[in-house]
């Protein structure tokens, strides 16, 4: 009975660490709430079930971004080519299907899937294996991968009456009222967030990120996992490749050029920490959702455009003040359960 | 003495020969080469009026380069210009990236005697020998607002969509539009309750079309004179149920918006003939090296199979034949 103390002593600043983790994710909620009762309050159509909606579906493809996005900053890395690789895709897919009248939906996606996983490949190459910091790696295949789009685009673009009437017809499908892009979200960002939470892989994928050397010791292999997770990313951006150009109906070489900023911004907000390990990419989901919201509830509101990027850019800069504090109180509550 | 009249002959035949050279070379009046660079090539678009400016250089006489980069750069374009230069042509045709950028290469070939005329989209007025526009900003507002009463013949709010507040001309269709709205009784039935922002980007103009239409449920019609953000418009329109409650207009490729005509969803936007454009280019740079056309404020330019243009100030000579298409005349065009 007299060492109960320490247990005791200990439990609480667990329980501490445990609580700041939860508020991770809790904070881009508590974020949300605060942001859609300002809205609603200033705007009565706002918080309409039509709106929300609108605003849902807006961030639909932003969310699968972001969680491309959130899986490789987990790994302490990033990926700036997010929106080159959407916008490569996105054109090479389109193109194909022009020119393929009788292409089957199936063969579409699986187009776009392994063009993402081919792009995502290269990225993980570079840095992974030839240690290639990720920011420099990545901004070379961003302006590499837009270049190609260039180069193979020569000036034109795929027209919405070049492409077949499915794609863009269930693009605007609505399943009990629910946009299919909510649905699609939805599914992709819960499965992503499944893996990362139940599988080993997963794991390894937050082990690496949080810890490389110690992940090292343990025998992690950190080229495979970092390979692994950008090789996702480029997956997942294939699919949010498709889904926007299926969304827009003409896709142009410019196509998604920004969101490789938009995801990262998504991400920050949603709670998944630029120095890795921690965050989860349904945080990163909603952190897409947030940005949609401002987006949508400042035109409610009738706020000119540049509040609205002066307001997001705030609203980026906040979260990653508040991530660099909780990572400082992490390090404090650890610091203090080793002595 | 003998050497002394040849020597004088001599002299007065070489004063007589470089007085007679210039006269001579305005004499010229067909054979001349022209080199023409668009924003980019490879577009529809610009292809057609590279087209249309050839069909002009054929007929005149003239041969007729048509050359430039694959994506809208304006070192790129400078590059090509400076290309052009080196080959010492009669005369350059351009559609300008930047107003500006342009200038110092363009003032050079014109110090080198090189004819200068834009069309598209103009550099600055000292840099070029005469600009040929496609529409003047009132043609282009009031063509877009009839568009819309093609749509909404009962009138209602109406919202722009423009790319920036720094791009001159949609701005400046955007402020006649709205004069018009208040003082034509024409379009006396819109009234205009928003203006946006979504740099020519296509899902930026999608998002802000849905958002227009939230903020405003009464909104009748999207005008645009981007031709990325009208089909955009459109699109959003269609993919938020929102057919036949609100409809979107301005300047589009038929290409782009054919989809919407031909499925109903959308009934007019509005355009101008780039084939027609590029001929009328060619054939004014042409007769300006004949010496048959002076880009003066009123001069006249008579171009036999397009019709006769008027200049306005600064060289501006206003090609101004809009075009509406519709479900009917959509499939007749094919850029």
């Amino acid at each position: 009975m007299s060492d109960q103390p320490v247990p005791a002593e200990a439990a609480p600043s667990r329980n501490l660490v445990q609580f700041v983790l939860r508020l991770r994710e809790a904070g881009v909620v508590v974020f949300l709430v605060l942001l859609g009762l300002t809205f609603g309050l200033l705007n009565d159509r706002f918080l309409s079930v039509q709106n929300l909606t609108i605003v849902a579906s807006s961030a639909a493809i932003l969310a699968i971004a972001a969680c491309a996005q959130g899986v490789v900053l987990i790994t302490r890395n990033l990926d700036v080519s997010v929106g080159s690789m959407m916008g490569l895709v996105a054109y090479l897919t389109a193109d194909w299907t022009a020119n393929h009248p009788g292409i089957s939906p199936a063969e579409v996606v699986a187009i776009a899937v392994v063009l993402g996983i081919g792009l995502g490949a290269i990225n993980g190459l570079l840095v992974a294996y030839g240690k290639v910091p990720a920011l420099i790696g990545t901004l070379g295949t961003m302006s590499l991968y837009r270049g190609l789009t260039y180069i193979y685009a020569h000036g034109q673009e795929v027209s919405s009456s070049r492409l077949p009437h499915w794609m863009l017809e269930s693009a605007d499908i609505r399943i009990a009222g629910c946009p299919i892009y909510v649905i699609i979200a939805i599914i992709i960002v819960m499965a992503v967030a499944w893996f990362l939470y139940a599988y080993p892989l997963g794991r390894r994928i937050y082990a690496v990120g949080s810890n490389g050397v110690a992940a090292w010791f343990f025998g992690l292999r950190a080229e495979r996992v970092v390979m692994f997770a950008y090789v996702l990313c480029g997956f997942l951006c294939g699919i949010a490749g498709l889904l926007y150009a299926a969304r827009v109906g003409t896709v142009n070489v410019v196509l998604a050029s920004g969101w490789e900023m938009s995801s990262l911004a998504a991400a920050v907000i949603g709670g998944v920490s630029v120095s890795g390990g921690s965050g989860t990419v349904i945080g990163a989901a909603l952190g897409a959702v947030v940005l949609a919201a401002i987006d949508n509830g400042l035109v409610l509101l009738r706020v000119p455009e540049f509040w609205r990027m002066f307001i997001q850019g705030a609203a980026i800069v906040a979260a990653v003040a508040v991530d660099a504090l909780i990572a400082e109180a992490i390090r404090r509550s650890t610091a203090g359960r080793r002595r | 003495m003998k050497s002394k009249i040849l020597a004088a002959l001599g002299a007065a035949l070489l004063v007589v020969g470089l007085a007679a050279a210039p006269a001579l070379a305005q004499q010229k009046t067909s054979g001349f080469k022209l080199m023409m660079t668009p924003k980019w090539t490879g577009f529809p678009y610009f292809e057609l009026t590279g087209e249309g400016a050839k069909a002009a250089a054929t007929e005149l006489g003239d041969t007729l380069v048509y050359a430039g980069a694959d994506h809208a750069e304006v070192s790129l374009q400078v590059e090509t210009l400076q290309n052009f230069v080196t080959q010492k042509p009669d005369g350059i045709i351009l559609a300008a990236i930047d107003l500006n950028a342009v200038a110092p290469v363009l003032k050079d070939a014109r110090k080198k005697g090189i004819v200068v005329g834009t069309y598209d989209a103009d550099a600055a007025v000292p840099a070029r020998d005469l600009f040929v526009n496609q529409l003047s900003y009132e043609q282009a507002a009031r063509v877009m607002l009839d568009a819309a009463l093609i749509d909404a013949p009962e009138g209602g709010e109406i919202a722009f969509i423009a790319a920036s507040p720094t791009s001159p001309n949609h701005m400046a269709h955007i402020k006649i539009m709205t004069d018009l709205t208040q003082k034509d009784a024409k379009y006396k039935v819109f009234k205009p309750v928003d203006t946006q922002f979504a740099n020519d980007d296509d899902a930026k103009s999608y998002d802000v079309a849905v958002n227009l239409m939230q903020a405003h449920p009464n909104l009748k019609v999207i005008i645009s004179s981007s031709a990325v953000s009208a089909p955009s418009a459109a699109r959003a329109i269609e993919a938020t149920g929102h057919v036949g409650k609100v409809w979107a207009t301005g300047f589009a490729l038929p290409s782009a918006i054919k989809r919407y005509l031909e499925n109903g969803s959308e009934k007019a936007f509005a355009f101008w003939d780039p084939w027609e454009l590029g001929y009328v280019a060619a054939y004014a740079v042409h007769q300006k090296l004949a010496g048959k056309f002076e880009p003066t404020e009123g001069a006249v330019l008579d171009v036999p199979k397009a019709g006769k243009f008027t200049t306005f100030k600064d060289g501006e000579v206003v090609y101004g034949k809009p075009l509406i298409f519709t479900k009917e005349t959509v499939g007749k065009y094919n850029f």
